[in-house]
């Protein structure tokens, strides 16, 4: 039977209003119930103002530890256990991102030889190319088209740059003529495509949110390393040189953590979607 | 496609999500229900507030552990705004295997922690 809510009722919703607006939209009512019950039969056995105030202070406490509880670990499971293990794909996935980052960052500590350079490069799009995937592949159940469009220019400019140091072994000024200027907008492209995916990433509220704004950053710094700006040359040379190296490493680094999350975590609720819808 | 951790083989469940598995156990249990068989089945060393159950029952829910039933009691005998829930067979894989576990635990420590008196 539904009856008008008391007093107590009445404050007690208006204290859930402490726990998450979605937890709230689902649970109030039942809590409100549940707490209308308790408190009756609180009463009923007894001693009535005393059993109320023992209730009361029972339901504080309850409420300051859960309603914390439900804001730090919203997505937390009852066990980490529960959580999907990673798929043997997506470990190697992670696993190729995480070579394709290394391997990049190799140029920082070791002395490369030019015949592997573009090796190493070939490495790094083909491990950029593997993270974007995996993480797609999370985030597509959730949100299907952005994940799509987040995806897809990342893959497609990833894997152009990649053909472009291919056809370029082998010739002696790549970056001469048309083929320079292909090759110049198959960068263009790349660090764009990756700065735009690590934003996105960013936007979400993920474990890899700050590896995403990492990424973002460091790609358009990469991006300012291009030789037809000249921005690493002449009088800005200054600040834009070191500035396209270490946004070369941190994009490297970048693409190391997120194969590092790819290939540990299983869990396929990423909350991307809710986050962009949100505006957060 | 990402795989499920089999039951045997996931790290423990915390207390109070055995405990609330345990109080739904074969039945269907709305919220106070689960919170005062939760309290029976441990002597009242176990008091959940709507906080604890809530919260517990939206984690379940995500894991699969649980479900919500889809049958409602008689107005005239029941308030429709409660919701009862059920485990699935996840939920009860998890739950037996997370007993089984407990036994091998209480097993180990028998011989010396628990005296010869049990």
């Amino acid at each position: 039977m539904i009856g008008r809510a008391s007093p107590s009722e009445r404050v007690y919703r208006g204290l859930l209003r402490v726990y998450p607006p979605e937890f709230r939209a689902r649970y109030a009512d039942e809590m409100v119930q549940l707490f209308a019950d308790q408190l009756r039969d609180a009463r009923a056995a007894g001693g009535a103002s005393a059993a109320a105030g023992r209730m009361w202070l029972r339901t504080l406490a309850d409420l300051a530890v859960n309603a914390a509880s439900e804001h730090v670990r919203r997505d937390r499971t009852v066990a980490h256990s529960l959580a999907t293990a990673p798929s043997t794909s997506s470990r190697l996935l992670g696993l190729v991102g995480i070579l394709g980052g290394a391997v990049l960052l190799a140029a920082f500590v070791v002395e490369i030889a030019p015949d592997l350079n573009n090796l190493r490069i070939i490495l790094f799009n083909a491990g950029a190319i593997a993270i974007v995937t995996g993480v797609h592949r999370r985030q597509v159940s959730a949100a299907p088209l952005l994940a799509l469009a987040v995806a897809i220019p990342a893959i497609i400019a990833n894997a152009w740059y990649m053909a472009m140091v291919i056809l370029a072994t082998g010739r002696e000024h790549p970056f001469g003529g048309d083929f320079g200027l292909v090759f110049f907008l198959a960068a263009v492209a790349m660090w764009l495509a990756d700065a735009a995916f690590g934003f996105v990433l960013w936007r979400s509220a993920g474990v890899a949110r700050w590896v995403g704004l990492a990424l973002a950053i460091g790609s358009v710094f990469a991006l300012t390393g291009i030789d037809r700006f000249e921005l690493v040359r002449g009088d800005s040379a200054w600040f834009f040189s070191p500035a396209a190296l270490t946004g070369v490493g941190v994009n490297g680094l970048a693409w190391i953590l997120l194969g590092i999350d790819l290939a540990r975590r299983g869990r396929t609720s990423d909350p991307l979607p809710q986050a962009i819808a949100s505006g957060r | 496609m990402e795989t499920a951790t089999p039951p045997e083989r996931m790290p423990p469940l915390s207390r109070t999500a055995l405990h609330v598995l345990l109080a739904i156990g074969p039945e269907e249990r709305h919220g106070y229900a689960i919170m005062g068989e939760v309290a029976r089945i441990t002597g009242g060393a176990l008091r959940l507030g709507p906080g604890g159950v809530y919260t517990t029952i939206r984690r379940l829910l995500d894991d699969g552990l649980i479900e919500e039933s889809d049958e409602r009691p008689d107005p005239a005998l029941d308030d429709q705004r409660r919701r009862y829930y059920r485990l699935t067979g996840l939920g009860r894989a998890v739950a037996a295997a997370e007993v089984r576990r407990l036994e091998m635990v209480v097993r180990a420590a028998r011989p010396w922690a628990l005296g010869s008196s049990v």
